[in-house]
């Protein structure tokens, strides 16, 4: 459109005005040019106004829509996952809406056990959801379906949910994308994923390598070890650390002989028969240094060299231990107890145990320690069932001693039997108000609601009597109650049909 | 019961986010009891915090709401939870005898209907002193002549010193003549001063799109000036534009268009404290669009409810104008539902056609209904756009949320679906999608 253009004409009229400029009628072909002619004998402004009028409807009558080419669509795939159910969407929903929302990562979890698929509708909300709480990434990927993995390869917000299926995605995409990818391969094939990080590792910058290495955790085996035993030599401090501490949960790594072969040494000839006695190493060599000794400071009440030596401690295999001394785990524990450096063995034996899994040096240390920070990494060692035992047998012996529980129950982030609930409730309906921290409760409280098996909640209910008289409690009860309410409704929808609300319907009645 | 509601169609009743958040609150069983229908009425009680639980029922043919809690949200919370309640697990409600409560809401439903449709009849006979009814006329006319002589010089003296400047005037530049228009009882034109003063203010193109609006304001002028030499349906739309309203009475008298009509699309604006709801429904028989314009002043509730999808089987009486969209429904039988698509087939290119017909006959036309089948949604930069199998695209309006737009797409998937927008000349606003005979809701 340039200057020729009728309309132009009279929008540069206007906005000179008239006193500087008289007005012109454009000439224009046709039957509106006819009409236009009949303008000419009015004012100049009546003449203008009139004009724009009649252009400017002239145009608005005579607009066509533009047209582009037609792309070809790729014919969509029916074989996507059933939706859930209406009514389950409509509880997603009101998470996404910011109620219940610590329920959400139980809602997903549920719709991908049963093969299920969030509605169209709600993939925009969802995906947002994902994009800010990056923990809940890998359950949305499961309920998305094709349809949400269609719609999030539009948004570059959502690349998160774009799937990196092969290896070429290795070589060019994101970091973030790259962690994800090498995260699900070394899942399935281990040896690839070391491989395929073996292959780029020169390339990689020196913030990513420690963050790759990391990734080895997952399904970490001997095969691993030569590759980690090479990067106790990198350049960086933290890829040095990751390795270490890597291969410190390898007991047949070259590095887990090592620190065995040091604290043997520390272990005086005659010491085996009464009780166990360690000397402190007298220096930090430069082996030690490589393998991790030294390098941080695990408990700060303790001197350099005692910290040196709960440092080697952890990295040695706790059979060395049974062995050496011929006892048990809690004989052990026991003697321990009696030695000048109680702190460093325990506190040693305790990340061991982690390390290894090894719930027998767990439960002895635990039974020990009890709540502690070194107690806390024991119950985190535990399998459900230990836990479960451990709180039900307290609990059975005096129920009003939950509040003492506490720590241990809120490590507990399964779902729990129908028979720890029960106690648990047991537990609630005969707590001493006087003695219970009650803030600590209430928090736990909102917690038991996500663990307790939804269909207890009518026993759940008779705990609002309990807790009538309590104005602190009495509303921390009533949320407990509402979520545990929420979760029951949610199990409920996803029982429903998944169809139902999307059927034909034949009129009113 | 069996339900054909969803659960997106019973919140679009929600007068608020609020009550939407608490109704879906509501609709868990373990809050209800006494659950039951009868016909076409649904009824529970609700346990609130006080010591009687709520008695609460609705007539899911209009649908009509009534609950025994003391909320001025309308519907309330409850109903909202029970309507939910029978979208979501309709299966449990059995159909029974209602109690005395629900009985006698049912018989004043019955007898009010009766009493206004006497009502309505004895108004129609009612004819009110014709002298003084056409000396309050002739004093009108004369005082918007007036007025509009004022507003035509007005408009002169604005193309004589040039639209250059007007960006740095001030707001009350417009609000005066708008007022002096309020003055001369043209509230209409008094309206159209105030939207240009705000667009006023834009920028890009701001300038051309003003001409285009005073231009059209001072056709209205022109128009107004020899009105009684135009026929009768164009005298009625300007009449319209300067702010002369119809008489409902008027309108009931004009001749009845009976069909089954499909309630399309829905959306509510506010102006001041005023909320203005634009019903639009789809006569299936004629193919025929008709608007039904409702208003509520601040927190009340709007008279009828209407949810998309469903179908009234009832006679609407249009006003009067060269392109009659807006009407009134004179007499209506229960509602009976409809998801599936609505009928039809249009491409972009044949709707822009019906537009461009009903603006020549009638170029005062704000909104404009479409209803596009098979169309696809897609983003370009920026903006949204929507194209059918020929390949035409009409934009979308910057109206539309992010969420909103998002959901579209995701509804779509690439492939075609339905719409019902309001275009304006510019863009379309859609308001209503239908996918695999379902139907969602974006306003």
């Amino acid at each position: 459109m340039g200057l020729d253009d009728p309309w132009q004409q009279v929008v540069s009229a206007a906005l000179l005005g008239t006193e500087r400029q008289p007005f012109t009628v454009p000439m224009v072909s046709g039957k509106v040019g006819q009409l236009l002619t009949q303008v000419s004998h009015l004012s100049p402004e009546a003449a203008l106004l009139t004009t724009a009028a009649i252009l400017s409807l002239h145009r608005q009558a005579g607009w066509l829509p533009r047209t582009y080419p037609v792309v070809a669509q790729k014919p969509y795939q029916d074989d996507d996952l059933p939706r859930c159910s209406p009514r389950a969407a409509c509880l997603l929903q009101q998470m996404l809406q910011g109620q219940y929302t610590q329920v959400l990562p139980e809602w997903l979890a549920i719709a991908s056990k049963q093969r299920q698929r969030v509605p169209e509708l709600y993939l925009p909300e969802l995906l947002d959801a994902g994009r800010q709480q990056r923990d809940l990434r890998a359950a949305i990927l499961l309920v998305l379906g094709q349809r949400g993995r269609w719609l999030a390869a539009q948004n570059p917000d959502w690349s998160y949910a774009v799937e990196v299926a092969t290896e070429e995605d290795w070589e060019t995409g994101s970091t973030a994308a790259r962690l994800l990818y090498l995260q699900d391969l070394r899942s399935h094939q281990p040896d690839r994923a070391r491989e395929l990080l073996q292959g780029t590792w020169s390339q990689e910058s020196a913030g990513d390598r420690a963050k790759f290495l990391e990734i080895l955790r997952i399904e970490l085996s001997m095969a691993d070890e030569p590759f980690l035993e090479e990067k106790l030599g990198d350049r960086s401090k933290e890829v040095r650390r990751v390795a270490a501490d890597l291969l410190a949960n390898l007991p047949d790594s070259r590095l887990c002989q090592r620190m065995t072969e040091r604290i043997n040494a520390l272990i005086p000839a005659k010491a085996h028969q009464d009780g166990i006695q360690i000397e402190l190493p007298a220096s930090c060599d430069t082996e030690m240094l490589r393998d991790g000794v030294g390098q941080s400071t695990p408990n700060r009440n303790l001197g350099e060299k005692a910290n040196w030596l709960l440092q080697m401690i952890a990295g040695v295999p706790l059979r060395f231990w049974q062995q050496t001394f011929c006892q048990t785990p809690t004989e052990l524990v026991k003697a321990a107890a009696l030695s000048e450096w109680k702190t460093v063995l325990l506190d040693g034996w305790a990340q061991a145990a982690r390390r290894h899994g090894d719930r027998d040096w767990a439960a002895a240390i635990l039974n020990y320690s009890g709540k502690s920070a070194r107690g806390q990494v024991c119950v985190e060692v535990l399998s459900e069932e230990q836990l479960e035992a451990v709180v039900i047998h307290e609990l059975q012996s005096d129920p009003g001693q939950l509040n003492q529980l506490l720590w241990i129950l809120q490590r507990h982030q399964n779902p729990w039997s129908v028979e720890l609930a029960r106690e648990v409730m047991h537990g609630l309906s005969n707590l001493v108000p006087e003695t219970t921290v009650l803030w600590q409760l209430r928090s736990a409280l909102e917690e038991f609601a996500l663990r307790i098996p939804p269909e207890l909640i009518t026993e759940a209910t008779d705990l609002r009597t309990t807790f009538e008289d309590n104005t602190i409690l009495n509303s921390a009860i009533h949320h407990f109650l509402a979520l545990l309410q929420f979760r029951y409704d949610m199990r409920q929808a996803f029982e429903q049909p998944s169809s139902v609300g999307h059927s034909i319907p034949q009129g009113a009645h | 019961m069996p339900s054909q509601w969803t659960s997106e169609q019973v919140l679009a009743l929600a007068p608020d986010a609020a009550s939407a958040k608490n109704g879906r609150g509501l609709a868990t069983l373990r809050k209800w009891s006494s659950l039951g229908c009868s016909s076409s009425v649904v009824w529970g009680e609700c346990q609130g915090s006080g010591n009687d639980p709520y008695r609460t029922q609705i007539d899911v043919s209009e649908p009509a709401f009534r609950c025994s809690c003391p909320s001025r949200k309308f519907p309330c919370k409850h109903g909202l939870g029970l309507f939910l309640l029978l979208a979501e697990q309709a299966n449990e409600f059995a159909e029974t005898e209602p109690p005395a409560w629900v009985a006698e809401w049912v018989l004043s439903r019955s007898q009010r209907a009766e009493k206004q449709a006497a009502k309505q009849a004895k108004q129609q006979e009612q004819v009110a002193d014709p002298t003084a009814q056409a000396k309050r006329a002739a004093a009108r006319q004369h005082k918007v002549s007036l007025g509009i002589q004022d507003l035509r010089l007005w408009l002169e003296d604005r193309v004589r010193q040039g639209l250059a400047t007007v960006q740095q005037e001030a707001y009350q530049v417009w609000d005066t003549v708008a007022a002096r228009m309020v003055d001369a009882q043209a509230p209409g034109l008094a309206r159209q001063l105030r939207e240009m003063a705000g667009l006023a203010n834009l920028s890009a193109g701001g300038h051309a799109r003003l001409l285009e609006r005073l231009g059209q304001l001072y056709l209205i002028t022109e128009g107004f000036q020899h009105i009684d030499s135009l026929p009768l349906e164009v005298q009625a739309d300007l009449r319209t534009q300067i702010g002369w309203t119809v008489s409902q009475d008027e309108v009931f008298n004009r001749k009845p268009h009976s069909d089954l009509w499909l309630v399309v699309g829905q959306r509510t604006e506010v102006e001041d404290r005023l909320r203005i709801r634009r019903t639009w429904l789809l006569g299936i028989g004629t193919a025929t669009f008709a608007l039904l314009l409702d208003f509520a002043h601040g927190q009340q509730p709007f008279e009828h409810s209407f949810l998309s999808g469903t179908c009234l089987e009832a006679e609407l009486v249009f006003y009067p104008s060269a392109y009659p969209l807006r009407a009134l429904i004179k007499t209506r039988q229960e509602a009976v539902l409809l998801s599936k698509q609505p009928p039809g087939k249009t491409t972009i290119a044949e709707a822009i056609a019906t537009y461009s017909h009903a603006f020549a006959v009638c170029p005062w036309l704000e909104q404009f209904p479409l209803l596009l089948q098979a169309v696809v949604p897609f983003r370009e930069g920026d903006h949204w756009l929507i194209q059918d199998a020929q390949g035409a695209v009409l934009p979308l309006s910057n109206r539309l949320e992010p969420r909103q737009a998002w959901q579209l797409l995701a509804l779509s998937g690439g492939t075609p679906l339905t719409i019902f927008g309001e275009w304006n000349g510019d863009d379309l606003l859609p308001l209503n999608v239908w996918m695999e005979e379902s139907l969602y809701g974006l306003g």
